[in-house]
This record gives C-alpha cells, structure tokens and sequence, in this order.
C-alpha cells in the first residue's frame, strides 16, 4: 500500500469537510448501540419491536464496517481502528443486555470459584457448580489479583477484564493474519469472519474461563510467530509467548489442548518443510513448553479434565454415530422446546449462512495451497479448516450440539484466515466472487447466521422471567432468596435446588447444590418423585441434604432450556408438561421437615429431622 | 547516558512516579475512587516490559497488542503464583510480584537506553473537525445506547414478594420471626401463630415499608409444645393487594 493511499481519506463535499473511516463507523457504530439499548428496552417488556431493533443495531454497526474493511483503500491504522471499534461495539451488547449484574448462567459457576479464591486466599476450593472450574482458575486468578489491587466491585471488574481480553482478541487475530497474508485488507475480512462464529457474540463475552483463555491462545500464536520471524532475537516476543501459553494452560482445558495441537502440528511441519532453510526451533522451544506446561498441570491438579473432555465430546461422536446408523432420530435444528421458533427469515440466513461457508471450503482450501510452496502455519491453518464440516455434523446430535459450538471458537480463525486471502489476498484466483456488494452481503449473511445459530431470539436479548431459561430466570426474589440463605443459614450448607436457584444460592449465597455432577447422586429425582419414598430419602441421607429448596413456578410451564434440574434428570430434554405441585408440595407436614422460609414462589424446608431421623 | 537525553529522563521519573502510584494505590486500593487508577496502573508492568524487551520499531497495535496482552498474563500468572503460595493472595502479595516484573523490566530499559537501542517515536495524530465531530456523535450515541439499556434493566418490574422466615438460631440466641417487603409498596401486616398445644397468638406487626425488614421474638416455648407451630403472615397494600406467606417450625428451644 503507498503512502498516499495509507492516508486515503473520504470526501463528505457538501459538508466541505473531510474525514477518515473510522470516525464514520464509530458514529454508525454508535446508532447501532443505540438501536441495540433500545431492543433490550423493549424486550425487557416483551415488546414486539424488540428483534426488528436488535437487527437494525447489527445492521448499523456491521454493514458500514464490512463496507470499510471491503474497500481497497483504508490504511492498515485504519482497518485495525475499525476492527477493535467492531470488536468492543459487540462486546457492549452482551454487556447491555445484563448491564447491571451477572445474569448468564457460567458467570455465576465462575463467580463462586472467584468468590472462593477471595475468601481463602488461596486457590482448588470445590465448586459445586462445576468441579472442573476450580482446576483452571487463571480467570479467577487475574480477577481476585485486580480486585484486591483496585478495591473495585466483581462485577465491574469482571466487565472491564472481559473488555481488555476482547481487545486482545481483537488485535492479535488481526495482527497474527496481517503477519500471514502481509495484507491489513485480508486481516480486517479474516478478522469479520472470525466474529461470525456462533460464540462470538454471546458466550466468548461472558465472565468465563473460555473468554479469557481464547485471547490468550491467540497472543501466544502471534507472539511465537513473531519470535520465529524475528530468528529467536526477540525478547519480547519470546517471553510473551512462553508466558502466555502457560496462561492459557491453567486458564481452560479444551483452548489449552487445542493450543497444544496446533503448535506441535505447526512444530512438526516447520520441521519437515524447512529443513535447513529457516528458524524454526522457536516454534519447537513453543510447542515442547506447551506439551510440557500441559502435561505438568494436567498431572498435578487437572487430570479431572480428561474425564470431562473425554465426556463431552465422546458423548456427541457417540450420539452422531448413532444417527448415522439409524439408531436414534437427528436433532432438529431450529425447534425449540416451548414458545415460537426464531422467525422464519433467521432460520434462512442460518442455512445460507453455513451454505456459504461450505461452498466456500474448497476454494479456500485450493486457493491457499495452489500454485506456491505454502508455509507451515498455512498448511495448519488448512488441516484445521477441513474440520469445519465434520463439527457442523455435531450440530445434529443433542450431546455433540455444545462440542460444535465450542469448536467454532478454533475453527473460524483458519476459516478467516484463508477465507478472506481467497476473497481479496493480492495472489490472483480465478474462483473468487467479484464486486464490493456481493463480499460484503456475503459477509453480512455469514455474520447473521453465525448469530442465528449461536441463541435463539430469548437467549440473545432480556426479558420477563420464564421458566428454567438461563438469564431470563434471574430475577429479584431469586437473587435475595439467595442472600437470605447466606445471611440466615451460613455459608456451604448442602441442600437441593433447581438449576436456576442452585446457580443463585451456590454464588450470592455460598451454598453446595448437590447434584449427580457434583456428588453422583440424583438429587432431581428427590424433587420429581410425586411422594418421597425410601429411595428418595435413601439419596438425600447419602448427599447429606440439609435444605430443600422448591420453587412453585416450575409447576407452571416446561423448562425454556432442556431441564428444570440438571441434564441427568428423567426425560431431561423431552419435558412436555410442567411438573405436577404435588410433586413440588410434597414436603409440606412431613414429619422431620420444617418450612422455615417463603417468599411466594420459593419455598425453603429445612429436611435435617427427616434425614437424620430412623430410617 | 541515557540520563543526559531530556526524553530518556522524563520518561525515566514518569515510569518510576507509576510504579511508587502502582505500589502506594495497591496498598490503600481500599477507597473506591483509587480502584479505577489502580486498575490503569496495573498496565504499567505490562508497558515496562513491552518497552523493555521489545524490538524496535513496534507499531501501535503492537505496542498496545503487547501491553494488554502481558498485563493479562502477569495477572493471571501473578494471582496463581502467590495464591498457591503459603502467604496467600492478598494486596501486598499481588503488589509485591507486580513490582518485581515492573523494576526488572525498568532495569532492563534503562540498561537499553544506555547503549541507545531504544528509539522515541514521536506519535502523530492528526484529528479534523469533520472526524471530530463524527467520534463525538458515535459516542455520544453509544453512550445514549448504553445508558437505555442500563436504565431498562433498573427499571425492569418484577412480582414484588414478601420474604417471610423463622430459623433456629446458630449462637443460642432467642429464634426470631423476620419479614422484608420487597413490594415496591407499604404493607400493613399481621402474623397468626397457631400452636397445637396451646392458644393462638395474633401479633399485629403494622406498617413495613418498602425495602424495610421487620424481625420480632417469637413467643416462649411451654413444655406442653410439642407439635410444629404453624406461622402464617398476612399483609395488605394499600392498592388491595395482599400477600400471605405460611411457615411450620418445631417450637423454638
């Protein structure tokens, strides 16, 4: 790029004034913040205006951005501005839609293992609400570091780390594609495309392990990068990488797995394509601390996490082969359990969405291996495209749904990547879609569909409480019944709740839900029998239950999300009434059971002279 | 020397000031107006160490890249290391670690500045009214956006409730009826205990405002009481509303 185009600038004549990108697209930027504030406004009272006004919002901040990182003559300054501008403008709208506490359901399970960490001092406390948090406490870690050296409140804090980790994000994806391709234009599409991931706009923002370890996996990558185009010399770079890498290893299992594969497979081919003709052995140094930093934490305090990848993804690859056999019925895609499905126009550009990725894959594939002698990064960066196909195949698996979200974090970095050097790298290809308007609609498209994808409309907006749905459950009588608990019955008194209060009650109040993730006992049957019989009472004096929790609304609709309890509930996904008040009432005038709390929906009984009476 | 370039000691009194600020404001983080410089300062490790080690020349997003990216991992590092220490994390622990990364990456600065391998590039940036006008119309929109959302979510209406409890004491103390009414509206409110054994107690409580919580002494056990207490709360808004809240307690020790 000349220097004459590097300070291109857009000439607005009837104003007779004269302006740069990225003032234009912060301002476009901010009306779809607006327009954004003003969704939430309205779904906050079940509006109907509430989707039209979240897709304006969209609408304002991508379309003019896409059409600024499209063009051929920004800087690269001025691409990188408008990716970071992009970046935190969707970063706002996950902070919007709960802009004064925690409301999604991770952030609580995060909240304790912080809260644990605060109150101790020290870390690997059991968490309740997932056992695995406390093993990976490097949010957690950074977190209570700059609470006690700022004083500030968790949940401010929390806000402004998540904020800082999108930066990151943003300008290490960017940095790291610009240093691939040696174009800033293919660094701001592959930096649009990777916003199209189906996590992107929700899950990566929230206060969770993932959102932090994401960007630290990315740092890593370009820092170990550098540090081999700078032969070794650098310092910075050198130390960055180490030391992000051990980062990310204690931060989150599956990113520091995924970071493990793609080094050693990065490594393995640097070293088989270049043997003699480059440096290489920062990127050996790279991949060998991060297999020996793994292995070391995986051997001390997080072997748990093999059990729990193994689970989770073994689950979906079970379940789909089952499909495939004919066994079990593929999920439908689209349906949801109660109320409406999304609008049919979302459900058509979530298809043309992924069908333009997939028609895409070849070229993409083709273009980055064709007719030159690829670098090492780049044949990684194609291995690790060719399974984007085979994670979108998950997607028909109730157990392997999550799984495909989880790896469209990884897998859209090589589809930017490649996808934006196909679309307008400076390598001419013959394959590639001509004209501005048709890229950036298409880009448009991918970006709504990663969008449509990733929630359905309740889960990417507030709203009026419902049944077991995530953060649309969180609501005042919940949260104070939760401090009532810590206040009035002390701190890790083990008792049954559903999910949603179990969230509440494990964070705001520090109490232990037992559950059969947790303790292996199926502490939702207790709650589901209509009578409690001896095998009901034989669960409870074995968990050791001191409290039970009832919350009479679940008897009023079928959960919004798959379980009022935990997934290893009774027909957990296939609830098709509410649950009977008998079932709920149960405890009421047993002998041994006192109801020592009511607020109206929730009721709290205290079961110890039940428990712990003869048998 | 790098101590006779003018640039080099400013820049050498203002990285010092910003470590002394980091420690002092880490030391006394307890007022909250010190939390957002304290959360800034907690960069400046970050900045030092890009500064230091760096090669030159390092663009902005490189520079800035590096220092968000550092700070995160020095956090992240910084709160494992001294929460898995037997000291514990506390604020002289994360500050004392923080100080050790600041003064060795300034020490290697200034050694780089001595044998003039540090470069000063003068930033330029250039702002016209058109532009300037633009970024203070999206922020100001942005913002706009910002604040509907957050006054949305405070001004969201739920149910009101009314919390209404009685548990057994945990030091021996006398157990206590408590009500809160978290309404929105003041409540008039009246408790009828029935204990099997013995006559029924009404209690007429009064007024409770909104917000406000009401905690009274629970009558004296005879030794006839047996059988679970049956507690029930009955309250009234001035709209006519009501709400009524029942508990079943063994009769206090």
């Amino acid at each position: 790029m000349t220097g004459r185009q590097a300070v291109h600038r857009l000439s607005i004549t009837r104003l007779r004034v004269t302006v740069s990108w990225q003032p234009l697209i912060l301002a476009s930027t901010g009306a779809g913040l607006l327009l954004m504030g003003l969704a939430d406004e309205q779904a906050r009272i079940d509006g109907p205006m509430s989707l039209p006004l979240f897709w304006a919002g969209i609408l304002f901040m991508m379309g003019p951005s896409i059409w600024g990182l499209v063009a051929p003559t920004p800087s690269r300054n001025e691409r990188i501005s408008i990716v970071l501008i992009l970046g935190l403008a969707l970063y706002l709208v996950k902070v919007m839609a709960s802009p004064i506490a925690f409301t999604l359901p991770d952030e609580f399970t995060h909240w304790r293992t912080l809260d644990d960490v605060l109150s101790s001092g020290h870390l690997f406390a059991d968490n309740p609400l997932l056992r695995i948090s406390p093993v990976f406490p490097g949010l957690e870690a950074a977190t209570a570091a700059a609470r006690v050296s700022s004083g500030l409140g968790v949940f401010p804090l929390a806000m402004i780390l998540m904020g800082a980790a999108r930066v990151v994000t943003m300008l290490s994806l960017f940095l790291l594609a610009a240093t691939i391709t040696g174009s800033g234009r293919v660094a701001g599409i592959a930096s649009v495309i990777y916003m199209a991931n189906v996590s992107f706009l929700p899950f990566d923002a929230q206060f969770a392990y993932e959102s932090l370890a994401i960007p630290l996996a990315f740092l890593a990558i370009w820092a170990v990068l550098c540090w081999s185009r700078h032969s070794g010399r650098s310092l910075l770079h050198g130390g960055l990488a180490l030391a992000a890498i051990a980062a990310t290893t204690v931060t989150h299992h599956l990113t520091s797995l995924v970071l493990v594969t793609f080094l050693a497979t990065w490594a393995f081919l640097s070293l088989v394509r270049y043997r003699g003709a480059k440096p290489r052995w920062p990127i050996v140094v790279a991949a060998a601390w991060a297999v020996a930093v793994n292995i070391v934490w995986l051997a001390t305090v997080g072997g748990l996490a093999l059990t729990y990848l193994r689970t989770i993804v073994l689950g979906g690859v079970d379940e789909l082969l089952a499909v495939l056999r004919g066994a079990t019925a593929a999920k439908q895609l689209f349906v949801p359990r109660v109320g409406l499905p999304p609008p049919l126009p979302e459900i058509v550009v979530a298809y043309a969405s992924v069908a333009l990725l997939l028609l895409a894959l070849p070229f993409m594939l083709l273009h980055a291996v064709r007719g030159r002698h690829p670098p090492a990064l780049v044949l990684v960066l194609v291995l690790a495209a060719v399974l984007y196909p085979a994670s979108l195949a998950l997607r028909f698996t109730v157990a392997g749904s999550e799984t495909s979200q989880r790896a469209s974090e990884f897998l859209f970095l090589p589809l930017g990547v490649l996808g934006a050097d196909w679309l307008v790298g400076s390598r001419p290809s013959r394959w590639r879609p001509h004209g501005r308007l048709i890229v950036v609609l298409a880009l448009l498209v991918v970006f709504a569909g990663g969008i449509v994808s990733g929630d359905p409309p309740q889960g990417r907006l507030p709203g009026p409480y419902r049944v077991a749905a995530e953060q649309l459950s969180i609501e005042p009588q919940g949260t104070d019944t939760a401090a009532w608990a810590l206040s009035e019955l002390g701190p890790n008194n083990r008792l049954i709740a559903d999910r949603t209060n179990a969230k509440l009650l494990a964070s705001i109040g520090s109490q232990y839900p037992v559950t059969s993730a947790n303790q292996h006992l199926g502490t939702a049957y207790v709650m589901l029998a209509q009578t409690l019989g001896r095998g009901e009472l034989d669960i409870m004096r074995r968990a050791g239950i001191r409290y039970v929790v009832v919350d009479l609304r679940l008897a009023r609709d079928v959960p919004v999300y798959k379980y009022w309890f935990e997934s290893a509930e009774p027909d957990a996904g296939q609830h098709t009434t509410p649950i009977p008040l008998a079932a709920l009432q149960k405890f009421d005038g047993l002998r041994g059971v006192t109801r020592i709390y009511d607020s109206g929906d929730i009721i709290i009984y205290d079961v110890r002279g039940l428990v712990d009476g003869a048998p | 020397m790098a101590l006779r370039d003018p640039r080099g000691r400013i820049a050498t009194t203002l990285i010092i000031l910003l470590a002394l600020g980091a420690l002092a404001v880490q030391l006394v983080a307890d007022h909250p107006a010190l939390g957002v410089v304290s959360l800034i300062l907690l960069a400046v490790p970050g900045f030092a160490i890009t500064q230091a080690l760096g090669p030159r020349p390092l663009s902005w997003p490189q520079v800035l890249l590096t220092t968000l990216g550092t700070s995160l991992v020095l956090a992240v590092l910084t709160g494992i290391i001294v929460a898995i220490s037997a000291h514990g994390l506390d604020a002289s622990s994360v500050a004392a670690v923080e100080l050790v990364a600041l003064s060795a990456a300034a020490t290697i600065w200034l050694w780089r500045l001595r044998r003039r391998e540090v470069n000063w590039a003068r930033p330029r940036i250039r702002v016209g009214p058109g532009s300037l006008l633009l970024v203070v119309l999206g922020l100001a929109l942005g913002s706009a956006g910002f604040v509907v959302a957050t006054r949305a979510a405070q001004d969201q209406t739920h149910p009101g409730f009314v919390q209404f409890w009685s548990v057994p004491p945990r030091t021996g103390a006398d157990q206590l009826l408590g009500v809160r009414n978290a309404t929105g509206l003041a409540l008039d409110c009246q408790v009828a205990i029935n204990r099997p054994d013995q006559p029924g107690y009404d209690w007429h409580i009064g007024a409770i405002d909104n917000g406000q919580t009401w905690l009274g002494q629970l009558p004296r056990t005879e030794v006839t009481d047996t059988r679970p207490w049956q507690i029930s709360l009955h309250c009234a808004a001035p709209d006519g509303s009501t709400f009524d809240r029942r508990l079943s307690i063994d009769p206090p020790a």
